[in-house]
């Protein structure tokens, strides 16, 4: 017979960034009529802090939710690899690289069923007068979230924790000079206090769509295969190498020089120590929070060097 | 469940404690329980306990999720005040400019006027204003036969200024809660604040002019106008140099010498905070952190007259750190009080929203089809209205979300200027702490009126300053400019 | 029995009191460290990177701790229109009843935040930040901060019913 599921998600219905599950979930219920439905209970904050929603979603409240890693890395302190990754989703598949995660992630009742959307490399967004034309920070004060504290520090960057709303207040008051920010997801309100943009991005802004373990794991094989077969679907269609993400990322970059926000392109030398210097400190954090499994899902998650 | 049945249940929750006289914050935090029960957890809709009793329990963690760190700014804003009270600095300031001030009609009005602004632009707390003034000056102007109405009208009306002219903690509240510029609402405040100033200050001279008996003219005691001047640097109880001036500059010096050694160092101080916030040089809480330490700076300053340097006529300031001690403390409490109440305010708008109840009420308002004009008066009619029965945190989070806060908020909505908006609120809520029955400041009168002032005496001496307020309001209303030219100058 | 609730109430407001004394401090340390972080960073030094983060966790404990000295002290800003228009034995029913409810919805916001701290303490949870105190720990501060609301609301209720009883309040902003 037909199960429904309760779903929920770490943005506000309608939200920009909450938009692909949402429709995710419109196509869960075209294809699982009579085996498998979602309903869409809401979105945080409404239905409390994003920060609680997988936690929930663990003890029961919930059964499948789509949140960024950010906001459970706080019960899996793995969940940072998410956005590490250097191979496709699709190799990580293969590699065990997802089956390893997966381990990890059972032992707090949750199930990782794919990445569904991707908003882009984070980028470091400048202010008017504060361009950049080497891969150094020194003199800078940049407001952080903990994705890349420690690679501006390493750069020689002074750093101001805050919160999404603070960035705008931050920015026009001059307390700060940058920001980082996912390519795609900067918020419109960003844009008369941001100057410019600096390629190359680091990491990726993804969002994941993961379950209630024991409610996935009592799901008829049926019903799970419906929705892995729409999770991974937009899995790889989002994956960050497809023609689809590229041709976002034009559409994003076209958006942003209209609105007047000019790129720096590091180049060279300078991109290469740009991105190196991303690489290793987020990893470097990444082992020494899990000294255990860090090793290995560098290992999984990352080309080989 | 409908939209105005959930508004009506969970504003009749707050409502209902409210009224019988548990602490706003504990009245949010009944409905907030009510609220995630049936809202954020569902109970309404699913009737499924799980989710409910879930909810319930991660409640807690969205209490340390409302604080953040702009709201720190509050607590600086209130302490720069306190250490001016504790130490006595603010109580020496408003003699000098007692001296300053001479031959008008209804003196001590004027000067409580004066001093009040003066004090304005020190310190964030209009309670702290209302309740200096009251304790310097009220007495003595009884004591010389003003009138009830014209001594304590003007005291409680300047103190609701400190809530415009920078420092204010409200203006800080306002913009950080509904995310929008803390700096430029801080300076748009600066123009319309010393407006109701000058306004305040016509009314009592026509009104003392018109009736002189209301404040009977006394002889101030001048002689010390012709004081010889001794200036005397000490050290050890031992006079190391002094020297006397009894030369014809004599009495112009003695009058204005306090004002100099007084008014400027603390006026420098409201130039330093908000000239590094104007010129983007500090953000708001760097300034008021900057701002607490210059005004301790200014009163170990004024601490020197005290023995090191004595000048005939200046008393210098005489604190420990006692004083200090009680400053910090009376800061702890308020701050407290404060954001205890934003704390549990946030959950609760987050049941509004979830609910139905905002959305539901905002598209009703828009439905109406009314002109942005109409939208504004009727928000500060709403405004004017809770304000006679609430405090005004209470009543900034109760509305903001309807009118602030986001996309679909009727400021987004009808394109409203949101740092004029913003100003308009402030003014509205400055009304509130006049108006009867929950006036804050008439709270704060009647701590510090001698006996026998009654509560009715209180009021009727306010209302002359409620209208002198809402004419400013409809100004304000008619001439964006006066609130919005100075943000758009540093812009 | 008595007196071992007055030795308790005793000792129970010097607790608060000094806990008081420590969020006036850190007030007052809070105000000094924002200008010297400012300076050292204008000066091209690293500055304090702890300090927002810190000073969002010290404002949470120092609001919820100090609340009930707030309680104590009569400054929680509420409105008192019907307790002044009520003859007097009413307003005293009024206010004791109210007490009783604030002290039964402390007690319901301790559990709330007892099974919070439970579940964050079985699942290792940590905050989204890069100063990572475990919530278990923000969510015990809260329960603690509870029941001490809870306790004094009771006083409340009890020093309420004595004859010699005397409202205060010492409210503003
Ligand atoms: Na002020
Ligand atoms: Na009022």
């Amino acid at each position: 017979e037909e199960v429904t599921l309760r779903g929920v998600s770490c943005f506000p219905i309608g939200a920009p960034p909450g938009v692909p599950f949402e429709e995710m979930v419109s196509e869960i219920n075209e294809k699982g009529k009579g085996v498998v439905q979602i309903n869409l209970l809401g979105g945080a904050p409404a239905i409390g802090s994003p920060f609680q929603v997988v936690e929930r979603m663990a003890q029961g409240a919930y059964d499948i939710a789509g949140c960024p890693e950010a906001f459970f890395g706080n019960i899996i302190p793995e969940a940072p690899a998410l956005r590490l990754q250097e191979v496709t989703f699709a190799e990580l598949r293969e590699n065990g690289g997802i089956d390893y995660f997966q381990e990890i992630a059972d032992k707090k009742n949750v199930k990782f069923v794919g990445r569904h959307h991707d908003d882009g490399a984070f980028n470091l967004f400048l202010a008017e007068g504060k361009a950049i034309d080497k891969a150094d920070l020194t003199g800078l004060n940049l407001r952080v979230s903990p994705v890349y504290t420690a690679f501006f520090k390493a750069l020689g960057a002074t750093v101001q924790r805050s919160s999404m709303p603070e960035v705008y207040t931050l920015m026009e008051s001059g307390a700060v000079d940058g920001y980082g920010w996912s390519v795609r997801g900067i918020s419109p309100s960003w844009i008369p206090v941001t100057k410019y943009r600096v390629e190359p991005g680091v990491y990726r802004a993804s969002i994941h769509t993961v379950a209630n373990l024991n409610k996935w794991n009592s799901l008829s094989d049926e019903a799970r295969a419906i929705l892995n077969d729409v999770v991974i679907g937009m899995e790889t269609r989002m994956e960050g190498t497809s023609d689809y993400a590229k041709q976002l990322d034009e559409e994003t970059f076209k958006k942003l020089a209209e609105s007047g926000i000019e790129t720096i392109t590091l180049e060279g030398e300078e991109a290469e120590k740009w991105v190196g210097m991303a690489r290793q400190t987020a990893w470097d954090e990444f082992i020494e929070q899990n000294p255990e499994t860090g090793p290995k899902l560098k290992e999984l998650f990352t080309a080989a060097d | 469940m409908e939209w105005y049945l959930a508004l009506t249940l969970l504003l009749g929750v707050v409502c209902f404690f409210l009224f019988l006289g548990l602490p706003v914050a504990f009245a949010f935090m009944a409905a907030n329980i009510f609220g995630t029960a049936l809202f954020i957890g569902g109970l309404a809709v699913m009737g499924d306990w799980t989710i409910a009793s879930l909810s319930l329990q991660s409640m807690p963690m969205e209490f340390h999720e409302a604080i953040s760190y702009s709201l720190a700014t509050i607590a600086l804003f209130l302490l720069m005040g306190e250490i001016l009270l504790e130490t006595g600095v603010a109580f020496k300031a408003i003699g000098a400019i007692e001296r300053l001030i001479s031959r008008v009609p209804g003196r001590l009005s004027i000067v409580s006027i004066v001093g009040g602004t003066v004090f304005s632009s020190l310190s964030g707390s209009t309670v702290a204003n209302t309740a200096i003034l009251g304790k310097v000056l009220l007495p003595d102007m009884l004591r010389r036969g003003y009138h009830p109405a014209i001594a304590m009208g003007p005291i409680m009306a300047v103190g609701g200024i400190a809530m415009l002219i920078p420092p204010s903690a409200l203006a800080v509240l306002l913009a950080s809660i509904s995310q929008k510029s803390v700096a430029l609402l801080l300076v748009a405040g600066i123009i319309p604040g010393f407006l109701m100033a000058m306004s305040f200050f016509a009314y009592v001279i026509i009104r003392c002019r018109l009736n002189p008996d209301l404040a009977p003219p006394f002889e101030t005691d001048y002689s010390y106008l012709d004081r010889p001047l001794t200036i005397a640097i000490n050290s050890r109880r031992r006079t190391l140099w002094s020297r006397t001036y009894t030369g014809r500059w004599l009495r112009p010096v003695n009058r204005f010498l306090p004002t100099l050694l007084y008014i400027f160092p603390l006026f420098s101080i409201f130039v330093v905070v908000v000239g590094s916030i104007l010129t983007n040089f500090a953000s708001p809480t760097e300034a008021a952190a900057m701002g607490c330490l210059a005004a301790f700076g200014a009163c170990l300053f004024f601490r020197l007259f005290k023995n090191r340097i004595t000048i005939t006529g200046i008393e210098g300031a005489d604190f420990g750190w006692a004083e200090i001690g009680k400053a910090l403390m009376e800061t702890a409490k308020v701050n407290t009080m404060i954001i205890f109440i934003i704390a549990g305010s946030l959950v609760f708008t987050q049941a509004m929203a979830v609910s139905g109840a905002t959305q539901g009420l905002l598209k009703a308002v828009t439905a109406l089809d009314l002109s942005p004009l109409s939208v504004v008066l009727v928000m500060i009619v709403i405004l004017l209205f809770l304000g006679a029965f609430m405090d005004q945190v209470s009543m900034l989070l109760l509305t903001l979300p309807f009118f602030l806060l986001g996309p679909s908020s009727l400021q987004a909505v009808y394109d409203i200027d949101p740092i004029w908006l913003m100003v308009l609120i402030l003014i509205t809520m400055e009304v509130g702490l006049l108006t009867p029955p929950f006036g804050l400041l008439l709270f704060v009168m009647r701590g510090v009126a001698p006996d026998g002032i009654r509560i009715g005496q209180i009021i009727n001496s306010a209302l002359p300053f409620i209208l002198i307020e809402l004419a400013v309001l409809g100004l304000l209303i008619l001439v964006p400019s006066v609130a919005t030219w100075l943000p758009s100058l540093v812009k | 029995m008595a007196s071992l609730i007055d030795r308790f109430e005793i000792l129970f407001e010097k607790f608060n009191l000094f806990v008081a004394i420590c969020v006036a401090g850190s007030i007052g340390l809070f105000a000094v460290l924002v200008p010297f972080d400012f300076f050292s960073r204008k000066l091209g030094l690293r500055g304090l990177e702890w300090l927002n983060e810190g000073a969002e966790y010290g404002l949470y404990a120092g609001v919820f701790l100090s609340a009930s000295w707030v309680l104590y002290k009569g400054a929680h800003v509420r409105v008192d229109i019907l307790l002044t228009a009520l003859p007097k034995w009413a307003a005293r029913k009024v206010e004791r009843a109210v007490d009783l409810f604030g002290a039964l919805l402390c007690f319901c916001m301790a559990y709330f935040g007892a099974n919070g701290t439970l579940s964050a303490y079985a699942f290792g949870s940590l905050p989204d930040k890069d100063l990572q105190v475990p919530n278990w720990i923000v969510l015990a501060v809260f329960t603690v901060s509870f029941v001490m609301l809870a306790i004094e609301f009771l006083y409340r209720f009890r020093r309420a019913g004595q004859s010699d009883h005397k409202t205060t309040s010492d409210i503003g902003f």
